[in-house]
């Protein structure tokens, strides 16, 4: 069988790669709107939602 | 999966991540498949090593028909009770579900190419179903992003959301009638043994195991998300911006 | 004397003639459908070497190119027609029910299409050299169950994409899916029509269509009243 290493690896590393950046997405999607949350909440002197525990 | 309070917006999504416990063990529970796929599954003799992929092929495509499953519920819900809850569970579903079919069309055509020889082929029914399910789930994301009221984006995303699912069993039953002829079983690609010997088995069902766990916890991440961001609508609609 | 609202089938129909008096005045959708199917047919015509794939061969992909790219067009105007001042908030004030605005709609696309393929697959069987006989008569029917199924969904993903800001890429996007099972078998089992098979060959791909075109059209006139909910 040629190569089939080869597919083999491409498969699973793209897989890993997917899921894990989709799942950073969401991170960094989240990470965005609570700091405009935190500045729209600052702005009028009331306190933002806390830091991400 | 808390409901946002709308009426002090002080209070973010309770200061709870976004990738939370759940997630870690999920990603354990994928590392530890792919490790014992990888290092501590035999070869199957007439594939090599492209067999493998079956592990996340199959998985893959468990979690996105799951989450698809997910999104068609969620909208027959906010059909019926319009609970908006139910409208950010159809969407965060939705995307999941995205990215799990994506893989699926990904790792389909990988393998298929090597034992098959080629690299798309219509007669598979789990292939040509994803890819079509594809387009159902990036014409609802479109559908979704492209109206702005938050009543009617959610009305119009579930009548395609229950739609899409009535569509299903037509496009099975067309592509095996159709393309029937052109192989002799209409089959979904599967390594040419009728039974997994045991080594192999252990690492497909904990494939599928590890797979859905992911699934779910990505769909929780991505329902935190929604939450998130009508929580931000909200704030916004508040101050008239 | 106290007039009764038009029943359901009655206040489609009233739509329909609405609609189809509308595209007979100006006849665009119309012209621009016919103008596509020659350009198609010449099109596929010519790049095709001969002797390799011939003109009988081809022509059953020509047919269905054809049918669902005129559709696309004829559905565009379809809920487009009201955007303009807004028609449609007329529509929903009259004592016409929405299941007939749907229906009335729908029909109108449906004797738009049907019009259009009455020009195309006579042209069809002349530039590509067809028998023209019962092949081509059980092709045509064929063509109207799918046409059917294609009118049904597509009324109702007009009828929502023009509520949207990306409108004309919504409808075919939103559509291609669904028209996959209704090409795929009235494609499958009109080629084996074309080359000669019986009838009978393709009965379960015809109930398939015949399936689709009912489960949908009851489906899409549910989901219309959706759409409009105020």
């Amino acid at each position: 069988m040629d190569d089939t290493q080869g597919v083999f690896r491409a498969a699973y590393i793209i897989a890993a790669i997917v899921y894990g950046g989709y799942a950073v997405t969401i991170w960094l999607r989240a990470k965005r709107i609570r700091e405009r949350l935190s500045r729209v909440n600052g702005r009028t002197g009331e306190p933002g939602s806390g830091p991400a525990r | 999966m808390t409901s946002v309070s709308r009426q002090d917006p002080r209070h973010g999504v309770g200061g709870k991540s976004v990738i939370g416990g759940f997630f870690v063990i999920a990603a354990l529970a994928v590392a530890a498949l792919y490790v014992r796929a990888i290092l501590f599954t035999p070869l199957e003799a007439k594939q090599g090593a492209a067999q493998k992929i079956y592990y996340i092929h199959v998985p893959s495509a468990i979690g996105a028909y799951t989450a698809v499953t997910i999104t068609a519920l969620a909208s027959l819900i906010y059909l019926w009770l319009k609970d908006e809850r139910a409208d950010r569970m159809a969407e965060a579903s939705a995307e999941v579900g995205l990215v799990f079919m994506t893989m699926v069309l990904i790792t389909g055509p990988l393998w298929a190419h090597k034992i098959w020889g080629a690299w798309w082929v219509w007669w598979d029914l789990r292939l040509t179903l994803s890819l079509f399910l594809w387009f159902v789930i990036v014409g609802y994301l479109v559908l979704r992003g492209a109206i702005e009221d938050p009543a009617m984006r959610g009305r119009y995303s579930a009548v395609l959301a229950v739609l899409g699912a009535l569509l299903i069993p037509f496009i099975h039953l067309s592509v095996y009638f159709s393309m029937a002829h052109m192989h002799p079983d209409p089959v979904v690609l599967k390594p040419s043994e009728p039974s997994l010997p045991r080594e192999m088995l252990i690492t497909f069902l904990s494939g599928i195991g590890a797979f859905l766990l992911l699934c779910l916890a990505l769909i929780q991440s991505r329902y935190r998300l929604s939450e998130l961001k009508d929580e931000m609508a909200a704030v916004e609609a508040e101050r008239g911006y | 004397m106290e007039a009764r609202p038009p029943g359901t089938l009655s206040g489609a129909l009233l739509i329909a003639r609405k609609d189809l008096a509308i595209e007979f005045r100006t006849r665009t959708a119309f012209f621009s459908s016919l103008v596509f199917a020659v350009l198609a047919l010449t099109i596929f015509y010519f790049t095709w070497d001969e002797s390799i794939v011939t003109p009988n061969d081809r022509a059953p992909g020509v047919l269905w190119v054809v049918l669902t790219f005129s559709a696309l067009l004829g559905l565009q105007r379809s809920f487009g027609i009201e955007e303009h001042d807004r028609g449609i908030d007329a529509l929903l004030v009259s004592p016409i029910s929405r299941e007939a605005i749907y229906l009335g709609k729908a029909i109108g696309n449906l004797i738009f299409l049907c019009a259009v393929q009455t020009v195309a697959i006579p042209a069809l069987a002349l530039f590509y050299n067809m028998p023209v006989g019962r092949p081509l008569v059980v092709v045509s029917g064929i063509v109207f169950l799918a046409m059917v199924g294609i009118v049904a969904v597509g009324t109702l993903f007009s009828a929502m994409a023009v509520n949207t800001r990306l409108a004309e890429l919504l409808l075919p996007m939103l559509s291609l899916p669904f028209f996959v099972p209704i090409l795929m078998s009235a494609a499958q089992a009109a080629a084996r029509v074309f080359a000669g098979r019986p009838v009978s060959e393709v009965g379960f791909l015809l109930k398939l269509l015949v399936a689709f075109d009912i489960v949908f059209i009851f489906a899409c006139t549910l989901a219309f009243s959706f759409t409009l909910e105020e």
